[in-house]
């Protein structure tokens, strides 16, 4: 019985192991976004429904729109 | 399957909708849409209106000129109709609108500086922004000047003006921008900024060199190129209306003038202006040496408000007793 009670203490090991696992899931929740991936990594399949996919797009085009000025020269700016 | 394509091809056309609603109402905020606002709203006593870019916008204030004017009893009322980062094809589009509002103008003052008025004008999709979308209000006339004789080029300026993310692109890119800056400057000495922008950007507004500087108005010079389409429409336009058209040397820094307009090649391109000036009944005022003391500027162009003043004063002046002798020398002309 350790200090902590009940409560098993964990191994390096087992923290690296979810750490690997959690840091996966990441990666192929980006693939996925990124559209480098076919299927939506498990607990995340609302990616794959067209309201996400449509809200998803459109925030993007929304961004590319926002951000696309930065070669233009802006000596005045409006304040 | 078509169903899993239509909605969100659906959904991302809303919110495009949307983000050209927050674009419309962006774009209410800008300068060029408070000027408009102040066109279709200007008093009816106006009688004299200052037009141009940023030079004028900061340079002339029209209560030292009012103020300034020798006789009270013909003092005009003026209005400055200045807007920065715009070229003579808006400032065009801003005196035909002032032109069509129930006001008398008997006077319209532009102020310029370096070869501006020779300039060709440039409506490229990468030019319109800013303050510039003000040619988008107006597409067909500004056409006109852009693509002259072309109905698509007129096409394509109608239908940015119709989309709010397409004409008022740049309502946003501000905000951006200046987002941008404020991340530039995280950990570095802040840049001096003025109502304009930055201080240091407006060096870019210069000729790049003295030789570029003497390459430009050499040319114009040797060719004697006549004033570019929008600038001889504004004096046509002044002149149906029955008013007189100023032009005015705007006041340069100290390191403008000893820098370009000491050059030989400047008093060439004066000469030239005055004679084309003259042609068309319009009258030359020398002012770039008005203002000789830099700290009455706030930057390399512009004059700041104390500079403003001055030189607004001297102005109104200058125009009063141009229009007293004007007038004396046609009563003497009448008893003779």
């Amino acid at each position: 019985m350790s200090e902590l009670g009940n409560i098993e203490p964990r191994t390096p090991n087992v923290e690296r192991r979810s750490a690997v696992a959690v840091l996966a899931w990441i990666k192929n929740f980006f693939d996925y976004l990124g559209a480098s991936r076919e299927e939506p990594p498990p607990g995340a399949s609302f990616l794959a429904s067209p309201l996400w996919l449509g809200i998803w797009w459109g925030v993007l085009i929304g961004l590319i729109l926002l951000f696309c000025g930065q070669t233009s020269k802006f000596i005045y700016i409006d304040f | 399957m078509k169903k899993r394509l239509f909605i969100p091809v659906a959904i991302a056309l809303v919110i495009l909708v949307a983000y050209n609603v927050l674009i419309a109402f962006a774009a209410k905020k800008t300068q060029r849409q408070h000027l408009l606002n102040a066109l279709n709203h200007l008093p009816p006593s106006t009688d004299c209106l200052f037009l141009g870019n940023s030079l004028i916008e900061a340079g002339c204030d029209a209560g030292a000129f009012e103020s300034s004017w020798s006789q009270p009893s013909s003092t005009p009322t003026a209005v400055n109709l200045g807007l920065g980062a715009t070229t003579p094809v808006e400032h065009y589009l801003i005196l035909k609108r002032a032109f069509e509002q129930p006001v008398h103008i008997k006077y319209v003052i532009y102020g310029f500086f370096d070869d501006q008025l020779n300039a060709a004008p440039d409506g490229a999709w990468e030019d319109l922004i800013g303050n510039r979308a003000f040619s988008y209000y107006f597409p067909k006339e500004a056409a006109t000047f852009y693509t002259p004789n072309s109905r698509l080029g007129e096409w394509r300026l109608e239908m940015t003006e119709r989309v709010p993310m397409l004409a008022e692109r740049s309502s946003l890119w501000d905000r951006v921008e200046l987002l941008r800056r404020q991340l530039d400057e995280i950990g570095m000495p802040k840049q001096k900024v003025n109502r304009f922008g930055r201080v240091g950007d407006f060096d870019a507004l210069e000729a790049k060199d003295v030789p570029s500087f003497v390459q430009r108005c050499g040319a114009i010079v040797k060719v004697r190129k006549g004033f570019s389409p929008p600038i001889q429409a504004m004096i046509d336009l002044a002149h149906e209306h029955g008013a007189k058209f100023f032009f005015v040397e705007m006041p340069m820094s100290p390191r403008h003038r000893e820098t370009f307009y000491s050059l030989p090649v400047w008093t060439e391109m004066r000469a030239h202006l005055q004679k084309l000036a003259q042609a068309q009944q319009a009258t030359y005022i020398t002012a770039s040496d008005w203002v000789r003391d830099g700290a009455n500027f706030e930057d390399t162009v512009h004059l700041n408000e104390q500079g403003a003043r001055s030189f607004s004063a001297q102005l109104g002046m200058a125009l009063s007793r141009m229009t007293v002798e004007k007038t004396n020398r046609l009563v003497a002309a009448r008893d003779y």
